[in-house]
C-alpha cells in the first residue's frame, strides 16, 4: 500500500516535471531586466513596454526591480552561463568587468551612426569600449547641486557658494540662522560613498590616479579633499554627524524636510520630490545652481552615472531585443518620458526642444552643470577598488585612522594593479 | 517467533531487514538532498583550487591551495571570522535560553495562553526583507522609532546615530537577530516540554521537590536532547546569517559589521572571484563543522532517561 | 505568608510575564503595521507621532484594487501569494515525508555509513547559499527548471529537509523504545509501527518541524531571488523586495506588503498550535 502510493506520487513527480519544461509555441519573446528608474513613479516605463508589444508583436517579460537586486541577478545568470535575458541593464561601473567577461554583445552592427550621433556624446562614450558600442543609455543620471533657496535668503545670502570656502563661510552664517547642520551627505559604507570621495577629489583637482598611471590618491591634493569631508563632519561640525549612517535616499530626506540647505551632489529626481508635498515640507524652496562648488572655480565638476541597455552575447533574440532598444530609447519615447517623469533626456535635440524647456526651465543650468560632467573610473577590478575606498573613507569619518592613513590604506590596495595594460606606480 | 496475527502488508518480510529499511526509508532523502547539492558542492570544491575570476579573461587555471593560504593571510576575512564567531557566541545562547524561559512560561496555564502560543511566530513570520528593512527603519539616527521611544521616555536627551557606531551597530544587529529567531527556539522546546509525561512531575511534587528542582533535575535532563539540536541548528542559521547584514548595515560602519557570508557575498557576487570565494566558503564549512561537531559530541554522549 | 497570597502573587507574575512577552513580539511589528498607514512625511517627523491623525491606506488600496499609483509590484501580490503558497507546502508535505523516514532510521535502526552519512547531511547545510547558488542554477537550468514551482520546490526541499531530520531525530530519540517493542511483539510489521506509534507520539515535534519548514519555505529569500524571474515563480518575499529603486526603498509600500504577508503564517500558527498539545504520550508511558 505504501509502496504504491510511494510510485504514484514519483510518477506525478515525472510526469509534472514533463509537463512543465515543455516550452509553449510562442510569437518572438524577449526578456527585459531592469531596475526601475528612481523617477518612474507611475509606471511609465511598463506602459511603453507595452505600446511596443502592441506596436511590433514581439511579447516581453519586463522585470523591474531594486538596482541591488538586478546586479544579483544578472550576475548570477551570465556567470553560469545561462540566456535567460534578451536586454539587461548595464551600469557604467560594469562596463570594464563586463568588457573583461565578455558578456556583452558590441551594437555597432545594430546601430546607424546617425542614431549614435543624436545621443549625448558623453553618455555615449561611457559605455563605449575600444571603439566598440556596448550599450545605449537609459538613465542620464548627471548629479547637480541643489540648494534651499528660501534658507539661503532668510540668511541674508544671494547666491550659493562657488568655492568651498565660501561654502565653509555661507554654513556659518547659516547656522547662526538656525540650520544646525547645513550639509547632507550619504557617507553610509555602500557605493555612493566612494563616488562621493571621487566628486570631493575632482573637486580638488585630483583623482583616483592619473594619466601616466600614477596613483594620485595619497598625494596631497586628494588627501586634502578627504580631509575637507572629515572636517565638515568632526572639526567644523557642519555636515550631519548621522550622514554616516544615510542612503543617497535617507540623505535627501534631511533635504525634504528642510532640515539642511546644501546637497551638493543630488540626483536629478531632487527637484521633484523637493516639491511633492507627501514627501517634502520645503515645496517650492528648492534651486539647482548651475555650477558646482569646488576648491577653485576652475576645477568645478560633477559626476555621471548613467546606466544603459545591453544585448547579452547568450540572447538567442538579439535582434528583437534590439527593435525594443531603439524603440524605447529614442526622441519620442524619451520626451515623453522627459515630460511625464522629468527624467533627464538622452538626446541632444530635446535639450532644446521648446516644450520641454517651457515645463522644465531649470534643466538650462542642468545643461552647464553637465558639461563638466565626470564619470567615475573605469577599470575592471572598481568593485574591489569601492569596497576598499569606503571602508577606508568610513574609518577617517569616523576618527578611527587619519586621513593621510586612509588614503595610504586605498593606494597601497591599487599599487600593483593593472590600467590600460600598465601597472600603477605609487 | 512472530505471533500468528497476520501481518497488514503481506509481501513486505524484505522490509524487516535492517539494512534495506533504513536504505528504502533513507532513499528519498538521498535523491533529494545530494541529487540537487552533489554538482554545486563538487563545483564550489574544485573552483576553491582555482583562480577563476571571471571579469578576467582566460583565468581559472589550477593554483592549488592558493587561495586557502591567501585567505588564511587575508586581514579582512580573518576579521571577518572574528565578526561572525563573535556573532553565533551571543546570539546563539541568549535566544536558547530565552526560548527555554518562553517556553515554560507557555506551559503554564493561563486564559489566552492558544493565543499567545500562536502569536509568538510573529517575528519569524516576517519576510527577511521586510524584517530587515524595518529594524534599519527603527534604527534610523533622525527619524528613528528607536530614537523616538528612548527620548520620550527620556532616557537619551538627544538622538543617537546607533548604526553609526561600530559597537552600537553590531549588537543592535543582534538585537534584531534574537528578535527574529527566538521564536523557533521557542517553538522547538515547548514541543519537547509538552511530550513531558505530568506524572513525572506529579511524583516529584509528592516526593517533596520544589518548582525548581522539578525544572533542573527532570525538564532540563529530559530536553536536552532537544536544546542541543536547538543550539546546533541556531549555530548553523547563526553562522550562516546574511539578509540582516546585507540590509541593515552593508557591512559597515567601518566594516565592523563585515561578517564572513557578507565577505564572501562581496567576493563572489560583486568581485566575480569564484576563486577565492569559494575558498572562503570552504574555510567557512569547516569552522562551522568544528562547531557543529562539538554539539553532535553533546548529543551523543546524552541518553534521555 | 499564606499560601492564597502567594498563589496569587505568582499568578499576576504570570500574566505580567506574558504581557511583557507579548509586546516583546508584537511592538515592531505594531510600528510596521502603523508604518504601512502614514505617509513618509509622518514617519520623517520629530517628535514623532506614533499614530498617525489621518491614516493612509492608499497602498493597502492599491494591492486590493488597482487604481491609481498602483504598478505590477502591487498586482503581482496576489500571484505571489499564491506561488508561495505551493512552493512552502509541498516543500514542508515532501521534507515531513521523507524526513520522518529518515529520521526514524537514523535513530532507531543501526546500518553502515549512519554516522558519516548524518554528518554529510549537516555538512550540506553549512555552505552558504551565496557560493553554491550559481550551479544549482545551472542544474535549474539544464533541467529546465528555471523559473518554476518545482525548482523553488527543489530547492527548498534541500534546505529544510535536513534540518527537519535533524529536530525529528531529536523528537524520536526522547520516545521510548518499550513501545515499539511491545508493538512488534503483538505482530506488527516495522513499518507499522512507525506509522501506528512513533508517528502518532511525535505529533508534535511533527507539528513543530512542519511548521517552521512552512514558514522557513514562505520567508525564503536568495534562492527565490535568483531562481526565479517572472510571476510564473516569484514568491512574495522576491516581489516584497521589488518595492525599491536606485536609490532607495519605498517604505510605506514595503510595510504595506510585509505586514499583508506575514498574516498566513501566523494565522497557521495560532491555528495549528492547538495540535501541539501536551499529554498525548502520557497514556503510553504508564503502559
Amino acid at each position: 500500500m505504501k509502496l504504491r502510493l510511494r510510485i504514484v506520487l514519483l510518477v506525478t513527480l515525472v510526469a509534472l516535471l514533463a509537463v512543465g519544461s515543455v516550452s509553449g509555441l510562442a510569437a518572438e519573446k524577449i526578456t527585459v531586466i531592469m531596475p526601475r528608474h528612481e523617477m518612474d513613479l507611475i509606471g511609465l516605463w511598463e506602459q511603453q513596454t507595452a505600446e511596443f508589444e502592441q506596436e511590433t508583436g514581439i511579447q516581453v517579460e519586463f522585470i523591474q526591480m531594486s538596482w541591488n537586486e538586478v546586479a544579483d541577478k544578472v550576475l548570477a545568470d551570465l556567470a553560469a552561463g545561462g540566456n535567460t535575458y534578451d536586454v539587461i541593464e548595464f551600469d557604467n561601473g560594469w562596463v570594464a568587468k563586463f568588457a573583461g567577461a565578455d558578456w556583452v554583445e558590441p551594437l555597432n552592427s545594430f546601430a546607424s551612426q546617425e542614431y549614435l550621433d543624436s545621443l549625448v556624446g558623453g553618455l555615449l562614450n561611457t559605455f563605449t569600449q575600444d571603439g566598440q558600442v556596448l550599450g545605449i543609455p537609459w538613465n542620464n543620471d548627471t548629479r547637480f547641486f541643489f540648494y534651499n533657496e528660501a534658507m539661503l535668503q532668510a540668511a541674508g545670502l544671494t547666491a550659493p557658494p562657488r568655492t568651498w570656502e565660501e561654502m565653509v563661510e555661507q554654513a556659518r552664517i547659516l547656522q547662526e540662522n538656525g540650520v544646525q547642520f547645513p550639509v547632507t551627505e550619504y557617507w553610509n559604507q555602500e557605493w555612493s560613498l566612494a563616488s562621493s570621495l571621487a566628486f570631493y577629489m575632482y573637486s580638488f583637482g585630483t583623482d583616483f590616479v592619473d594619466d601616466q598611471g600614477i596613483i594620485t590618491v595619497d598625494k596631497p591634493e586628494a588627501v586634502q579633499a578627504l580631509t575637507f569631508m572629515v572636517d565638515m563632519l568632526r572639526d567644523m561640525e557642519i555636515a550631519h554627524p548621522s550622514s554616516v549612517t544615510l542612503s543617497q535616499e535617507a540623505a535627501a530626506d534631511l533635504f525634504y524636510r528642510g532640515s539642511s540647505a546644501f546637497f551638493f551632489q543630488g540626483p536629478p529626481v531632487t527637484f521633484a520630490y523637493a516639491n511633492d508635498p507627501e514627501r517634502s515640507t520645503v515645496v517650492g524652496q528648492i534651486q539647482a545652481a548651475s555650477w558646482l562648488p569646488a576648491a577653485d572655480e576652475q576645477l568645478q565638476a560633477t559626476l555621471t552615472l548613467p546606466e544603459a541597455f545591453a544585448i547579452p552575447k547568450s540572447s538567442k533574440n538579439k535582434e528583437a531585443a534590439w527593435k525594443y532598444i531603439e524603440w524605447m530609447i529614442s526622441p519620442e519615447k524619451d520626451k515623453e518620458r522627459a515630460n511625464a517623469l522629468g527624467s533627464l533626456p538622452l538626446f541632444n535635440a530635446l535639450y532644446v526642444d521648446e516644450e520641454l524647456l517651457a515645463t522644465y526651465p531649470y534643466w538650462e543650468q542642468f545643461g552647464e552643470q553637465s558639461a563638466v560632467a565626470k564619470p567615475l573610473l573605469m577599470v575592471e577590478w572598481y568593485d574591489e577598488l569601492v569596497q576598499t575606498t569606503i571602508v577606508a573613507v568610513q574609518r577617517a569619518l569616523l576618527g578611527m585612522v587619519t586621513p593621510q592613513e586612509a588614503a595610504d590604506q586605498i593606494a597601497q590596495f591599487m599599487e600593483g594593479l593593472e590600467m590600460n595594460g600598465a601597472a600603477l606606480v605609487r | 517467533m512472530r505471533g500468528a496475527r497476520p501481518l497488514k502488508t503481506g509481501r513486505s518480510s524484505w522490509l524487516e531487514n535492517t539494512s534495506v529499511l533504513a536504505f528504502v526509508l533513507l532513499a528519498p532523502t538521498i535523491i533529494l538532498v545530494f541529487g540537487l547539492l552533489l554538482y554545486p558542492i563538487l563545483n564550489t570544491v574544485w573552483l576553491s583550487f582555482t583562480d577563476l575570476k571571471l571579469s578576467v579573461p582566460q583565468s581559472g587555471a589550477f593554483i592549488g591551495l592558493n587561495n586557502y593560504l591567501k585567505a588564511f593571510q587575508d586581514p579582512e576575512f580573518v576579521a571577518s571570522i572574528r565578526r561572525t564567531i563573535y556573532f553565533a557566541v551571543v546570539t546563539v545562547p541568549v535566544e536558547t535560553v530565552l526560548g527555554l524561559l518562553i517556553a515554560l512560561v507557555l506551559c503554564q496555564k493561563f486564559k489566552g495562553r492558544g493565543f499567545v502560543r500562536g502569536l509568538i511566530i510573529l517575528p519569524w513570520a516576517l519576510p527577511y526583507v521586510v524584517n530587515g528593512a524595518m529594524w534599519k527603519w527603527i534604527f534610523n539616527a533622525n527619524y528613528g522609532a528607536f530614537n523616538a521611544l528612548l527620548s520620550q521616555w527620556g532616557l537619551i536627551d538627544s538622538y543617537r546615530i546607533w548604526l553609526g557606531n561600530p559597537t552600537t551597530a553590531f549588537n543592535l544587529i543582534i538585537l534584531a537577530n534574537v528578535w527574529k529567531e527566538t521564536p523557533v527556539a521557542v517553538i522547538l522546546i515547548h514541543a519537547a516540554l509538552q511530550s513531558i509525561s505530568p506524572d513525572l512531575y506529579e511524583a516529584a511534587r509528592v516526593d517533596g521537590a520544589g518548582a525548581f528542582r522539578r525544572l533542573w533535575y527532570i525538564t532540563l535532563p529530559i530536553i536536552r536532547p532537544v536544546l542541543a539540536v536547538t543550539m546546533v541548528i541556531k549555530t548553523v542559521w547563526a553562522l550562516k546569517e546574511f539578509d540582516l547584514f546585507y540590509i541593515i548595515t552593508q557591512g559597515g560602519p567601518a566594516n565592523a559589521t563585515n561578517v564572513a557570508t557578507f565577505y564572501t557575498y562581496l567576493t563572489t557576487f560583486r568581485f566575480l572571484d569564484f576563486g577565492y570565494g569559494s575558498a572562503l566558503a570552504f574555510v567557512m564549512v569547516v569552522i562551522a563543522l568544528v562547531i557543529a561537531a562539538l554539539y553532535v559530541r553533546m548529543i551523543s554522549r546524552e541518553e534521555p532517561y | 505568608m499564606s499560601k492564597r497570597f502567594r498563589d496569587i502573587l505568582l499568578r499576576i507574575g504570570l500574566y505580567a510575564v506574558v504581557i511583557l512577552i507579548c509586546v516583546w513580539v508584537i511592538a515592531p511589528f505594531a510600528w510596521l503595521v502603523i508604518s504601512s498607514i502614514s505617509t513618509r512625511i509622518q514617519l520623517t517627523s520629530v517628535p514623532l507621532d506614533w499614530f498617525p491623525d489621518q491614516p493612509n491606506f492608499d497602498h493597502y488600496r492599491r494591492v486590493f484594487f488597482g487604481g491609481q499609483g498602483a504598478t505590477s509590484m502591487h498586482r503581482n501580490l496576489n500571484g505571489a501569494a499564491v506561488n508561495t503558497l505551493i512552493v512552502a507546502g509541498m516543500s514542508t508535505l515532501i521534507s515531513l515525508v521523507a524526513g520522518s523516514m529518515a529520521a526514524y532510521a537514523f535513530t532507531r535502526l543501526r546500518f553502515r555509513l549512519k554516522g558519516s552519512l548524518l554528518v554529510t547531511i549537516l555538512i550540506t547545510q553549512l555552505l552558504p547559499t551565496v557560493s553554491i547558488i550559481i550551479p544549482m542554477y545551472r542544474i535549474m537550468l539544464t533541467l529546465d527548471l528555471l523559473d518554476t514551482i518545482w525548482g523553488l520546490v527543489l530547492a527548498n526541499v534541500t534546505i529544510i529537509l535536513p534540518m527537519i531530520i535533524w529536530i525529528l531525530r531529536g523528537y524520536f530519540a526522547g520516545l521510548p523504545e518499550g513501545l515499539e517493542e511491545a508493538a512488534r511483539i503483538d505482530g506488527c510489521t516495522r513499518i507499522g509501527t512507525i506509522v501506528r506509534i512513533m508517528l502518532p507520539l511525535s505529533a508534535p515535534g511533527l507539528a513543530a518541524s512542519g511548521m517552521f519548514a512552512f514558514i522557513v519555505a514562505w520567508n525564503e529569500f536568495f534562492t527565490a531571488f535568483i531562481l526565479s524571474s517572472t510571476m510564473n515563480s516569484k514568491t512574495l518575499s522576491v516581489v516584497i523586495s521589488e518595492f525599491s529603486s536606485k536609490v532607495g526603498i519605498d517604505y510605506v509600500a514595503m510595510a504595506t506588503a510585509g505586514v499583508l504577508a506575514s498574516i498566513p503564517p501566523v494565522v497557521l500558527a495560532i491555528v495549528f498550535q492547538r495540535y501541539i498539545v501536551q499529554g498525548l504520550t502520557a497514556g503510553a508511558v504508564k503502559g
